[in-house]
């Protein structure tokens, strides 16, 4: 828990309410009023002895308690607490209404309790954003929290867990359920895994093939952290990912190199297989000229100038190879390939 | 034209290009005429030669010029074969790899062969053949 939350909570336990407590008939208007008038209406007593106290609040809130106020004194039932604002100083109060009844059971008068609810409803918005922006990044990452407690074998998944698993609502997970998530050819290593983080305390971060609930196939990131108290493991916890996405851009990424890979040592081997066909009709040329330099006989001269020829016949047909083979051919992309 | 004896007077062609056979003959006869070329047109030939010899110092070549591009056996099969069989040579076989390769991994590899003496890029040309031949003395 962040230190945001957990001072924000700690307030609201330990927080101070100034509450005043009102008689008064179907209409609001108090005959009786007793507790802290000033902080919570910022009026004197005689002042709020003047008219219905829900004209003190926002109109909307006004036309609510004025109508429960009217309702409550015909049915006698009692108006379920409801959270209102003081006109003018955005205080927020709760309001409770009951009604009082004489030995005949006619009502006879209503009696309503204001807390003044400000700061614990400024703490519960605080805590509601918190919440509303962990879920929201949770679920941009898509990661989650769990948490296994291991005095009962109990396991907590955080709604973005659930999320991933794409398990229903009413899905109750278990560790051996929730380990049969993960690929036959892994859930030992998952299993590993879990034993020592509770024996070294160290982190696991650990990445897996996975199937869904409802069968779809994902990877994901588990890493694994034991809590301690007075030294013993009582709970093993941490995140949660789906990194499909990465992993597929891994994968694609990977293919793409191995292509490259092969197409360079393709080009590499025709170049080599080229420049050989090219250099070894060419060095004898340059052999045979050489030999020419010297003095020869006819005979000699005559197989000397055949094969240049032979040699010269062997480079234009390599020639004509090559500018036969060169083309452009269509390379399937990565993402292709891996479909 | 150049009439001192050489050192060796065998010696071996492994190619099986004609113009090689031809230019190294005539190149060898202008060098020294009492020198004899044996020309076998790929490794298999050359290796079922020194087999059959390796016994027989007077038959086997003092030096043997290896082209690497050939059909049947290669010119680096036929030295992983002659590493076998080497050390039942009755003489010492000085190994010279000539090919038209330019490429640097071919000349790197003949380096990590023991038995090759040297790797020498084609043309061949006789003051070529003359410096091979005269590293024997």
């Amino acid at each position: 828990m962040s230190r945001t939350l957990q001072h924000s909570l700690e307030e609201l336990l330990t927080s101070q309410y100034s509450e005043v407590v009102l008689l008064h008939g179907p209409k609001g208007v108090p005959h009786y009023v007793a507790g802290n008038i000033e902080q919570v209406f910022q009026v004197s007593l005689h002042t709020l002895l003047q008219k219905a106290f829900w004209e003190y609040l926002t109109p909307n809130d006004a036309q609510t308690a004025s109508r429960s106020l009217h309702h409550c004194f015909k049915s006698g039932q009692a108006v379920p607490t409801y959270l209102a604002e003081l006109q003018g100083s955005k205080k927020a109060v709760a309001i409770t209404t009951h009604a009082i009844a004489n030995e005949q059971r006619e009502i006879v008068d209503l009696h309503t309790t204001i807390r003044d609810v400000t700061h614990a409803k400024q703490l519960r918005d605080e805590v509601l954003l918190l919440d509303n922006l962990v879920n929201e990044t949770n679920s941009l990452a898509r990661v989650g929290g769990w948490k296994v407690e291991l005095a009962t074998n109990s396991v907590y998944w955080s709604p973005q867990v659930r999320a991933i698993h794409e398990v229903p609502d009413s899905y109750v997970p278990t560790v051996e359920n929730a380990i049969a998530f993960y690929h036959p050819e892994v859930r030992k290593e998952l299993e590993d895994a879990i034993q020592t983080v509770v024996v070294d305390k160290n982190v696991r971060d650990l990445e897996f093939p996975f199937t869904t609930f409802k069968g779809n196939e994902l990877w994901v990131r588990v890493i694994i952290k034991v809590e301690v108290h007075n030294g013993q493991p009582v709970a093993i916890f941490g995140a949660f990912q789906d990194i499909t996405e990465r992993k597929q851009r891994e994968m694609e990424m990977e293919l793409m190199i191995s292509n490259l890979k092969k197409q360079n040592e393709q080009l590499e081997e025709f170049g080599s297989m080229v420049s050989h066909n090219l250099r070894s009709p060419l060095a004898g040329i340059q052999s045979l000229l050489s030999l020419l330099d010297d003095e020869v006989d006819a005979d000699d001269k005559e197989q000397a100038n055949k094969l240049i020829r032979h040699a010269v016949h062997q480079l234009d047909a390599t020639i004509r190879e090559l500018a036969r083979s060169i083309s452009i051919v269509d390379v399937p992309t990565a993402s292709q390939e891996l479909q | 034209m150049s009439a001192l004896a050489l050192p060796i007077s065998i010696v071996a062609l492994v190619d099986d290009d004609k113009i090689y056979q031809f230019t190294t003959e005539r190149m060898l006869r202008r060098l020294d005429e009492t020198i004899t070329l044996l020309w076998f047109k790929n490794g298999k030939e050359a290796i079922d030669y020194l087999a059959e010899h390796h016994s027989n110092s007077a038959e086997l070549p003092g030096v043997v010029i290896l082209d690497i591009n050939m059909p049947l056996m290669n010119g680096w099969e036929f030295l992983d074969h002659y590493q076998r069989i080497q050390e039942s040579m009755s003489k010492p076989i000085e190994i010279y790899m000539m090919s038209s390769s330019i490429d640097e991994r071919d000349m790197q590899r003949a380096r990590e062969y023991a038995c090759v003496t040297d790797y020498v890029e084609k043309p061949i040309t006789t003051d070529t053949l003359r410096t091979l031949l005269h590293r024997q003395q």
